[in-house]
């Protein structure tokens, strides 16, 4: 599912670097590099990327690799990208909310990882609000509380409460779209196995990725 | 019921699947074969008082899953997420297994024979020594009611102590202190059926969203009908609850007394009062030095010149045009009250209670469907277990009381004790319990099926008193079936089987008694505590302290023990004397009254027609009408509407302690953590106890939502992250109690004063200071 997904949003991504890729050769290894180009991680889905960082494209050219913003991040939530997924990505900084998700740096005044990265590839932003990481998707086909178990853990685990995921008039959680800024709280905090919460990279449409999966059940 | 039943069929297929999988994903559980060898059997959920019915999905002796139960007749197959994770959490693998012995500072393992004859010797020798009341029971609403029952009896009747007590002290203790005092009997008279039918919910002290989820989604449900119910909310929090509020209103901690009579006093002032009802059903009482004394309306009415709105905004800070509004909304019944710790862990909790009545009977919302001041229950078999059993120090079983003789004696002569055996004198309540074994006045103490260590206030002082090595140390035995910060103060500890390893019945909130089946077995060597209770008396019997045969010729198993409790009913009334076991066994549970075994049960009771006890026996009224509505069981038939006055919280804030600590929980976890922390999806979704701080507050101490705070009150401390977050009100932070290490446990903070009627401590209101880590 996910593979085909990225394929076409990075399809035009792909394009500049054609020339890079016919030396590497065809086949796996082209899969290989798309994967890297795609930024993602085998099994986790889509790559989130840390807080403040710029569209993926140019995240990647600004990213220096130096791991600081791995360094300082106080929850350990950020992982570098592993040489698995590609060349171009490896290294990288991610985060894989479901194991460990963006605290926003709990008490810190700003946060960490922004303040630590050399380039531009992390942004300072105004306020936590401002973030752009990504967008929950909630699974309603499997999501406990719209199958109608009482269930509210996602909502009591959002950082913008009430704003960014909203209870329906049947206490079911609904994300916010534009509210959302992407820290896998909720992902992480989510009671059922896989999470009925997918974090897709800001930019994304939600709508598109839900389509996919209605396609992928049948 | 119109009540949403959320597209059923594909609901509960896919919640099944969904608790199968996270069954099946244990570990050293054999991968659960297809989905048609499950079997399924009735039973009821582990945790709150709501008594969800669910179903167990069995496999072998495997417990592979659980859904909710669509046939039950009032939760009507819901259930809140932590009920999916009760087959993992039964199953998790931190249950204890085999019974431990403290040798030289730690607990070592044992043999069942070791450690219950070493507990019956020390036991034996105290009370030979330093007389009966130098042993105490302290139990559980969430043991069986045949357990309370038998525990009960064994002491009281038995040993000839009544310093038998439960954890409902600390939870319900002040509604049944309003109940009694109010109506001269105990527990709601309305059911959940009134639920559908109501049009105004009151809800005040009672975070329904979070700890009564079911009853919060019925609440909810009745918002999305043709016919609109209003929802009223009184917390100084605000709580997950508002999220369906018409009406929110927030008094300063410990002053909601002024808003419950201002709303009255409105009420009055509007003429909006049930004259017709008032006048038939309702006396109106003030203690006058000590004494209760009849003031009637005009009384009452001038009393309650001292709570014009604008005064009791004063007090309360709640503004004068919301008690009015909340007043006005009130009377546009039919209205249902509930509530829960907010008003019952309070020294006040009583009094607030009661105010909570005078607000029905001055309405005459009371007796009609949809129309009841409904108290709900916090544990699974508080209400039927404990209360009824009368398994506290003052009580004996269905509505006696140790102190009238004449109670005394049907109940020696029920449980063939010697005449005189049962004390007139009330045992040691709950704090004075712990207190007294602190003074090592108490030399030996059993726990059962409860976490004291970590569920006290002020429990530094409760956990030496348990534990704190010194000589003449009491002997404490604990039985339980998971690790908790009692089971390490422990001299004995013993492995409990519990819910679904036992067959037994639970009562819950609305008087309904429900069979559960066993349908796994326990791990280990985990018994239950019911057969723990017969082994220990028959060791008692056999070392002379307690009567040859007093139980061990009597009971054999849980229905024998259910038989007597059936005639103890019997005459009062509780009488569920209609109850066989088998109907039990068939039915998804039974609300008691139920006399004969042909009655339905009652869903209302005091009311004609509907409560048998006004067709036959004592209470009989033969002429009144069907529908009408009569307190038999209260002095002159007529329930009391209180003139009570306001009283400050025990320790208010000051100076050096300025903000009010209240503490509560959250919808993932369950009381002291023990069993939901066992399931590590609910351990991830609630992984730590944390504090919140109103934005306001945070702002002047200079905290930043998650900075690592302390919580300092004038008996101890914690530590933890900081949620900064509009939910208290300023001036007051906000707890949850669920997890146990040193730094969480924030039961070393709070308070021990308790309500001077129902001896129930004031876990809701301190004072604390905070300050940065």
């Amino acid at each position: 599912m996910t593979d085909g997904l990225n394929n076409a949003i990075t399809r035009r991504e792909i394009l500049p670097l054609a020339g890079l890729v016919a030396g590497l050769g065809l086949g796996s290894g082209l899969r290989w590099w798309r994967r890297g180009q795609s930024a993602l991680a085998p099994g986790q889905g889509v790559v989130l990327r840390p807080p403040g960082a710029r569209s993926e494209s140019a995240f990647l050219a600004a990213c220096t690799r130096c791991a600081q913003c791995i360094e300082v991040c106080p929850d350990n939530c950020l992982l570098p990208v592993d040489l698995g997924s590609g060349l171009l990505a490896a290294a990288t900084p991610h985060l894989i909310p479901r194991q460990t998700p963006c605290h926003l740096c709990r008490g810190e005044e700003q946060l960490l990882c922004i303040a630590a990265c050399p380039t531009d590839a992390l942004a300072p932003v105004a306020e936590h609000r401002a973030l752009t990481m990504g967008t929950a998707l909630i699974d309603q086909a499997t999501c406990l509380a719209h199958l109608g178990t009482i269930c509210r853990a996602c909502w009591h685990a959002c950082p913008l409460i009430d704003e960014a995921i909203v209870l329906d008039e049947r206490g079911r959680p609904t994300i916010v779209e534009e509210a959302c800024i992407g820290c896998g709280l909720c992902d992480h905090a989510c009671l059922v196995e896989p999470s009925a919460i997918t974090m897709l990279p800001f930019g994304r449409r939600t709508a598109e990725v839900g389509r996919a999966r209605e396609v992928e059940r049948g | 019921m119109q009540i949403h039943r959320r597209d059923f069929v594909k609901l509960s297929a896919a919640t099944t699947a969904a608790a199968v999988a996270s069954g099946s994903a244990l570990s050293a559980r054999p991968k659960t074969e297809s989905k048609d060898d499950i079997r399924w059997a009735k039973s009821v959920c582990r945790f709150c008082g709501t008594g969800c019915g669910v179903q167990l999905g069995v496999s072998g002796r495997h417990l592979v899953a659980l859904r909710g139960d669509p046939e039950h007749p009032t939760t009507k197959g819901l259930v809140c997420a932590k009920a999916l994770f009760l087959p993992k959490i039964i199953q998790a693998p931190e249950r204890l297994r085999y019974p431990r012995i403290r040798s030289r500072g730690k607990l070592v393992r044992a043999t069942w024979d070791e450690a219950m004859e070493l507990t019956a010797e020390r036991f034996a020798s105290a009370i030979r020594e330093h007389g009966p009341n130098s042993v105490a029971y302290y139990g559980s609403g969430q043991a069986l009611s045949e357990e309370s029952y038998l525990a009960n009896r064994l002491f009281k009747g038995g040993i000839g102590t009544n310093n038998v007590e439960g954890n409902p002290r600390l939870c319900m203790a002040s509604a049944v202190g309003g109940y009694v005092s109010t109506y001269g009997k105990d527990e709601p008279m309305g059911c959940y059926d009134d639920i559908e039918h109501a049009k105004t919910f009151f809800l005040i002290g009672s975070n329904t969203a979070e700890c009564h989820p079911v009853i919060f989604d019925q609440i909810m449900a009745r918002r999305r009908v043709g016919d609109r119910a209003n929802v009223i909310v009184v917390d100084p929090r605000r709580s997950p609850v508002g999220t369906i509020s018409d009406i929110y209103l927030q008094p300063i901690p410990g002053f909601d007394l002024a808003l419950l009579h201002g709303m009255a006093q409105v009420i009055i002032a509007e003429r909006k009062y049930d004259e017709a009802f008032v006048k038939k059903n309702v006396q109106f009482k003030a203690v006058v030095d000590g004494t209760p004394k009849k003031v009637g309306f005009d009384g009452y009415r001038e009393f309650m010149q001292d709570f014009t709105p604008e005064k009791a905004a004063k007090i309360c800070g709640v503004p004068a045009q919301d008690i009015v509004r909340a007043a006005r909304m009130f009377v546009q019944g039919p209205t249902m009250s509930f509530w829960t710790m907010g008003l019952n862990q309070r020294i006040t909790g009583v009094w607030a209670n009661n105010l909570v009545h005078n607000l029905h009977l001055l309405t005459g919302q009371i007796g009609k469907p949809g129309a009841t001041p409904f108290s709900l229950t916090g544990q699974p078999n508080a209400c039927g277990g404990v209360r009824d059993t009368g398994s506290l120090c003052h009580i004996l079983p269905y509505g006696r009381v140790v102190k009238k003789a004449e109670h005394r004696e049907q109940i020696e002569k029920l449980w063939g004790c010697k005449p005189g055996t049962i004390q007139a004198k009330p045992g040691l309540h709950t704090i004075e319990m712990f207190r007294a074994l602190g003074r090592d006045e108490v030399q030996a103490m059993l726990v059962l099926t409860t976490n004291p260590g970590h569920s006290l206030p002020n429990a530094t002082v409760h956990r030496e008193a348990m534990g704190k090595p010194r000589k003449n140390k009491p002997f404490m035995c604990v039985i339980d079936a998971y690790p908790t910060r009692t089971t390490e103060l422990a001299d004995v500890l013993l492995p409990a089987a519990v819910w679904a390893e036992k067959a037994g019945v639970f009562g819950m909130s609305e008087r309904r008694y429900q069979y559960q089946p066993d349908v796994i077995d326990p791990p280990g060597e985990s018994r239950s505590d019911f057969d723990f209770l017969l082994d220990f008396a028959g060791r008692l019997e056999g070392k002379g302290v307690v009567p040859a045969g007093f139980i061990s010729a009597k009971f054999k198993n849980a229905d024998d023990v259910w038989e007597e409790m059936c005639e103890a009913s019997r005459d009062t009334a509780y009488d569920f004397t209609g109850m066989t076991r088998e109907r039990l066994k068939q039915e998804r549970g039974l609300r008691w009254p139920t006399p004969t075994e042909d009655h339905p049960g009652t869903a209302r009771r005091f009311v004609k027609g509907e409560d048998p006890l006004l067709d036959s026996g004592p209470y009989a009224n033969p002429d009144l009408k069907p529908g009408e509505l009569e307190f038999y069981a209260a002095p002159d038939k007529r329930a009391t509407v209180w003139l009570r006055p306001i009283k400050p919280p025990a320790e208010p804030p000051d100076e050096d302690f300025p903000f009010v600590l209240s503490t509560g929980r959250v919808l993932e976890h369950w009381h002291t953590g023990t069993m939901t922390r066992a399931a590590p999806e609910l351990r991830r979704a609630q992984p730590e106890a944390y504090v919140e701080i109103h934005p306001d507050d945070a702002q002047g101490l200079g905290v930043n939502n998650g900075d690592m705070v302390r919580i300092v009150s004038r008996r101890g401390e914690a530590k933890m992250r900081a949620k900064v977050i509009p939910m208290p009100r300023p001036g007051m932070v906000f707890v949850p109690f669920h997890w146990e290490d040193d730094d969480s446990l924030i039961n070393r903070v709070t308070l021990d004063a308790y309500d001077p009627g129902s001896k129930q401590p004031e876990f809701k209101i301190c004072a604390v200071r905070l300050a940065k880590a």
